[in-house]
């Protein structure tokens, strides 16, 4: 089975995985307290807000924490290339999401797929602009995760 | 501090950024593995010392007693 080569050495591996520990471990302590807030209130709608906030906020912490550590990805690295391709990734994962949601909405109603072709353009509009989003984003993280790779390649390093 | 590892280092007229390439590794770890902050596995010292051309023992033996 093809497994891309990990370009981190042993000691980003190591902090890669207490960051990735920590998110784990409020990951599981968030969901538990999301069940039981889920049983306590029977409010669905609440307990899925807080389990999307676990999430991104997890989400948010990986990025952060491991960019602190001038960490950028297990297999990609940082440039416009990967970048492009991740952002082109996302948006076509996005826009298929986005359209199996219109088909479902169309044939719930029992109404014929064609004469809501038009439908399909707000969500060409919407992914490109994703597009544009997600491909700014990285780009930016990216270039400041290098920036910081540089600084504690200056601030540990000595060549004396 | 590593101080066997830098030596040997600056003998063979080597740059950190030029050891970390050759020891498949980042030039910080390199640098904190010089400055006792970094415990690399027995792995990586071999590559250290098959890049440098010295033993184990050069490279990383504390010898309490000195």
């Amino acid at each position: 089975m093809f497994r891309p080569k990990n370009i981190l050495d042993e000691r980003q591996e190591k902090e890669m995985l207490i960051i990735e520990h920590r998110a784990c471990v409020f990951m599981y302590s968030g969901l538990a307290f999301d069940c039981v807030i889920g049983i306590v209130t029977g409010n669905l709608h609440l307990s899925f807000s807080i389990m999307i906030g676990i999430f991104f906020f997890s989400c948010i912490y990986i990025a952060s924490s491991s960019m602190r550590k001038g960490i950028w990805d297990r297999y990609l690295r940082p440039n416009h290339k990967t970048n492009l391709v991740i952002s082109l990734l996302s948006t076509g994962i996005v826009f298929l999401l986005l359209i199996a949601g219109l088909l479902f909405r169309i044939m719930n109603e029992g109404e014929p797929i064609i004469s809501n072709f038009r439908k399909i353009f707000p969500i060409l509009l919407f992914s490109a602009f994703f597009f544009i989003f997600v491909f700014a984003l990285i780009s930016i993280l990216s270039s400041l995760t290098i920036k910081k790779q540089r600084k504690l390649d200056e601030e540990y390093c000595n060549d004396k | 501090m590593n101080k066997n590892l830098k030596n040997a280092r600056i003998e063979k007229n080597m740059s950190q950024a030029e050891l970390a390439a050759l020891a498949d590794v980042t030039r910080q770890t390199i640098g904190l593995i010089e400055s006792g902050n970094f415990n690399p596995s027995l792995h990586l010292c071999i590559r250290i010392c098959n890049v440098l051309g010295k033993t184990l023992d050069q490279l990383f033996w504390e010898d309490k007693n000195v």
